[in-house]
């Protein structure tokens, strides 16, 4: 017994040792020459844009699980409807600001009317079942934006006052990206009050902890279902209208998306909003980092991430012990 | 007693049989191309169907049968693909070469998934199941040298069969037809066998119930692995003949292949067998049928897709159960009610009965 456990003290050791070593190779050749610090600040700031939007994305993504069990494939899809309500009323008024308050709230409307009429009658049956039905509505969502505003990538213009760069720290950044890194705290911050700090948060909180016996309380659970999908799919429309005027609008802008969202709650911890956003930080940073490090593995590198935090600590990063 | 005992003695489902029958007779299929009833690029597309059926038949295993959600499946037909393509360029012109090698090479790479994935449960499993596919798209992608990158690999070459008297090659249309449908038939008539002995009533005692299914004394994990390694070595056999039928690119590792091949077994029924190839027939003809007519097939397709995931979840055998089994009855019911007032109405003058709803009066009036 005592050697067995001396062996596996040894193998430990040959371990940590390997990945100390390969740590040091990566660092001392592979790194140090292709950065400076102005390039490490630069990309440590886009990582935080890309990894706050990631942030977002997903926690309404993880606030939809949580409560209803249900994953949703067609996050990407009503992500980038958002972009495009955005550029729609963008274009009929010249104002910004009211697409990003109105956009958010027309996907927030139709992602109830989806939950009311499709999701409804599919609860209680195996979660399988709400995976297809999303992939079907990605099919559906995404051919009605290329049937209305057809195939062709759009170019979303930066809002007045946000078309510069701005200058410190010795580096010059655009200000629209520092914009959306403000509203992504924002929003954050604002989600985090509503799910702590409201009534109305203390009941989702409670449903996602424990369904029957919220219901036992007298409170109706599932009405609030609709509700807190709309939110959910809200944000993410308004992270595709933050979005729009760095990447481009296009049908197939929510493609990719979803998987990453998927990745950063899966990573994070299932239900786990604060988990959300470590994770999602911290993958836009790696990402934004491998782009300028190791461009061949900039797309491997999340689901790396992925595999190796799922095999040591299954639960999640911030996850709670139980996996269901 | 004796007579449920002897239905349940009777061995696998009727449909099982049913539907081998079908494919044998999926034999004359070449005949109308021959005869020019319909043009050569439907023997294509026939041999195209049936190789994504033997694709749905494999994820049924893992699916269907033992109840493991996994959302990488394409990770297999990709390797399959793959393995054959580069088998067949870079080793030896040799059909039983390639198929060797994509069968080993998809059976190790599954049995590694799954040891590495089987650990965890439900959700966790199939994102960890997305994730490798994932990683083997995006290795298919950037290895430019060895995989050909976003090209892909062209120019595969498509070999002899080597039955010594006869050479025959598999860029014959034709032969190659013979040669899926002979593959599917056997590997059809395996997966039937296989659900049906003791190995496959484990799986379905797994997918039905997992803790009691423990506690019979089953290793729960050794038997998900396998039944994932034969699924994907199945998966991968697909892949291999795909890539002999057309051109390897990474989209057969794409996430989108993996969804299309689930949405096929949801739309055939899953745990089945024939249902999940019966749904790759009709979804990818479907696909086919309405893409040729519009631009716009995906939203066609969806809403059919969505309305068969509320209105009917066992798929389209389980639409043809319920037709049995619910309207059936009603259309004798109505045969029968219709015969049955028409012979009385035709009756009724003969036996003088004008007023039908005197006969509800069993009692006369008190007067």
């Amino acid at each position: 017994m005592k050697e067995l456990t001396s062996t596996k003290t040894f193998v430990n050791i040959l371990v940590l040792m390997g990945v100390c070593v390969g740590l040091a190779w990566l660092i001392l050749y592979q790194i140090l020459p292709k950065m400076t610090l102005k390039i490490a600040f630069k990309q440590l700031l886009n990582g935080l844009t890309l990894g706050l939007m990631y942030v977002i994305i997903a926690s309404g993504l993880s606030l939809i699980f949580g409560l209803m069990e249900v994953i949703n494939f067609a996050h990407g899809a009503l992500y980038m409807l958002g972009a495009y309500f955005g550029l729609t009323f963008f274009k009929l008024t010249g104002n910004f600001w009211l697409s990003l308050v109105v956009a958010p709230i027309v996907v927030g409307v139709v992602g109830m009317m989806l939950e009311y009429s499709t999701f409804r009658p599919l609860y209680g049956r195996s979660p399988l079942y709400h995976i297809l039905l999303t992939f079907g509505l990605v099919l559906i969502i995404g051919n009605a934006a290329e049937m209305v505003w057809g195939k062709a990538y759009h170019i979303f213009p930066r809002p007045k006052g946000f078309e510069g760069m701005v200058g410190f720290l010795g580096i010059a950044y655009p200000t629209y990206r520092l914009f959306v890194l403000a509203v992504g705290v924002a929003i954050s911050v604002f989600f985090w009050f509503m799910l702590k700090k409201t009534r109305f948060g203390l009941i989702i909180r409670a449903g996602t902890h424990n369904r029957e016996i919220t219901s036992a309380f007298g409170i109706d659970i599932s009405r609030y279902f609709t509700l807190v999908f709309g939110f959910g799919v809200a944000i993410a429309g308004a992270a595709g209208v933050l979005m729009a005027p760095i990447l481009s609008v296009h049908p197939h802008m929510g493609d990719g998306i979803v998987i990453t969202a998927f990745i950063v709650v899966v990573v994070g911890g299932l239900g786990s909003l604060s988990g959300a956003a470590l994770a999602g930080i911290l993958i836009g940073i790696l990402e934004s980092f491998s782009v300028i490090l190791f461009p061949a593995f900039t797309g491997a590198m999340m689901y790396m991430v992925m595999v190796i935090v799922l095999l040591v600590r299954p639960q999640g990063l911030l996850g709670i012990e139980e996996i269901r | 007693m004796s007579l449920r005992l002897s239905r349940r003695l009777r061995g696998p489902e009727s449909g099982y049989y049913w539907f081998l029958l079908f494919l044998f007779l999926l034999a004359f299929f070449p005949i109308g191309a021959a005869a020019g009833i319909y043009s050569a690029f439907y023997l294509r597309f026939g041999t195209e169907l049936l190789i994504f059926g033997l694709f749905a038949l494999s994820v049924d295993i893992i699916m269907g049968y033992t109840g493991l959600v996994s959302l990488g499946p394409a990770a297999f037909f990709g390797i399959g693909a793959y393995a054959g393509a580069l088998t067949l360029i870079k080793l030896a012109n040799s059909i039983w070469l390639a198929l060797f090698v994509a069968l080993a090479m998809s059976g190790v790479v599954a049995w590694l998934i799954g040891y590495l994935s089987i650990r965890i449960k439900g959700v966790y499993f199939a994102m960890l199941t997305l994730a490798f596919a994932e990683m083997f798209h995006e290795l298919a992608f950037n290895w430019q040298s060895f995989t050909g990158g976003s090209d892909g690999l062209t120019g595969v070459p498509r070999p002899e069969i080597g039955i010594p008297p006869f050479g025959l090659s598999l860029s014959n249309p034709y032969v190659f037809f013979y040669f899926v449908l002979s593959v599917v038939i056997l590997v059809y008539y395996g997966c039937v066998r296989l659900v049906n002995s003791p190995f496959g009533r484990i799986l379905q005692a797994i997918r039905d119930n997992e803790e009691r299914a423990e506690f019979i004394g089953y290793d729960i994990r050794v038997f998900k692995r396998r039944s994932f390694v034969i699924s994907g070595i199945i998966g991968g056999l697909s892949g291999s003949l795909f890539a002999l039928l057309r051109f390897v690119d990474p989209d057969v590792l794409h996430w989108l292949t993996s969804a299309e091949v689930l949405v096929m077994n949801l739309f055939g029924g899953m745990g089945t067998l024939y249902g999940p190839m019966i749904g790759a027939i009709v979804f990818l003809y479907a696909k086919d049928f309405i893409s040729s007519y519009t631009e716009h097939w995906r939203i066609i397709l969806g809403i059919i897709f969505v309305a068969f995931v509320i209105y009917s979840p066992q798929g389209i055998v389980g639409l043809s159960r319920n037709m049995r089994a619910k309207v059936l009855p009603m259309l004798k019911a109505l045969v029968f009610w219709t015969v049955k007032r028409n012979t009385r109405e035709s009756l009724s003058p003969v036996l003088g009965e004008s007023n039908p709803s005197s006969q509800k009066k069993p009692f006369r009036e008190p007067e």
